[in-house]
């Protein structure tokens, strides 16, 4: 259920996002998803490619610094209130949620967030115990 | 300094008529961080180290790997921007 994401360190100037993203698209690598955490200086680009293998040999092989990192995407019912309802499977815990974002695509008629836990085994457990649906890579890279 | 390697730069400027000095050192695998903390800490760290040892606190900015050029003899730690508009 765990999904690999990418994060690359890129600086915080004109074009510095554009060059990965065209470095992954000349070698065929399909991005999904994709968040930008960014401050004054420097921002990390988070990815989720189609083949994280191949993306990380040609961002490394062109200098940049990559790290793989787990993330889990969760189903949330497309109404008000869903996301609520997922938060609240943690609220008894102390699993910390590092950052979300949203996964452009749903899943059928449900919307698709993006997790990355400060434990990602925990937070399988409290979700699957919370009935929450996980989705594995495959069920994002489905068209 | 412990986790870091030496792939710095040192940039002195002048602004509103007083002498700045930045540090540049370039992110490697070893200390990257998917974490914006992480990586800010780790610029603070430093800053808090250099004033420990010099007295002053200094701009740290942490850029992409390669980014600070490599020379073949010795490196070319200082560049000195001051004077320049």
């Amino acid at each position: 259920m765990k999904i690999q994401q990418l994060s690359i360190f890129a600086e915080n100037k004109p074009g510095h996002i554009a060059a990965p993203c065209r470095l992954l698209a000349d070698n065929g690598v399909d991005i999904r998803a994709l968040s930008v955490a960014d401050t004054q200086h420097f921002g990390i680009l988070r990815i989720i490619v189609s083949d994280p293998n191949r993306a990380t040999q040609v961002l490394e092989a062109a200098g940049y610094v990559v790290k793989p990192t787990e993330v889990l995407a969760v189903e949330v019912e497309d109404r008000p209130g869903g996301l609520a309802k997922i938060l609240s499977a943690f609220e008894r815990t102390i699993i910390n949620i590092e950052y979300m974002y949203a996964f452009p695509f749903g899943h059928g008629e449900r919307a698709v967030l993006i997790f990355r836990f400060d434990d990602p085994d925990a937070a399988v457990q409290a979700l699957q115990a919370a009935g929450v649906s996980l989705l594995a890579k495959s069920d994002l890279f489905a068209r | 300094m412990e986790g870091t390697l030496p792939h710095y730069q040192i940039i002195l400027t002048r602004e509103h008529g007083l002498d700045q000095i930045e540090v540049q050192v370039e992110v490697t695998a070893q200390v990257f961080s998917d974490r914006v903390g992480a990586l800010e800490a780790l610029a603070e760290k430093l800053a808090d180290t250099l004033e420990r040892v010099l007295g002053i606190r200094i701009k740290i900015t942490l850029v992409e790997p390669q980014t600070i050029q490599r020379s073949e003899g010795k490196a070319k730690r200082v560049i000195d921007k001051r004077g320049q508009t």
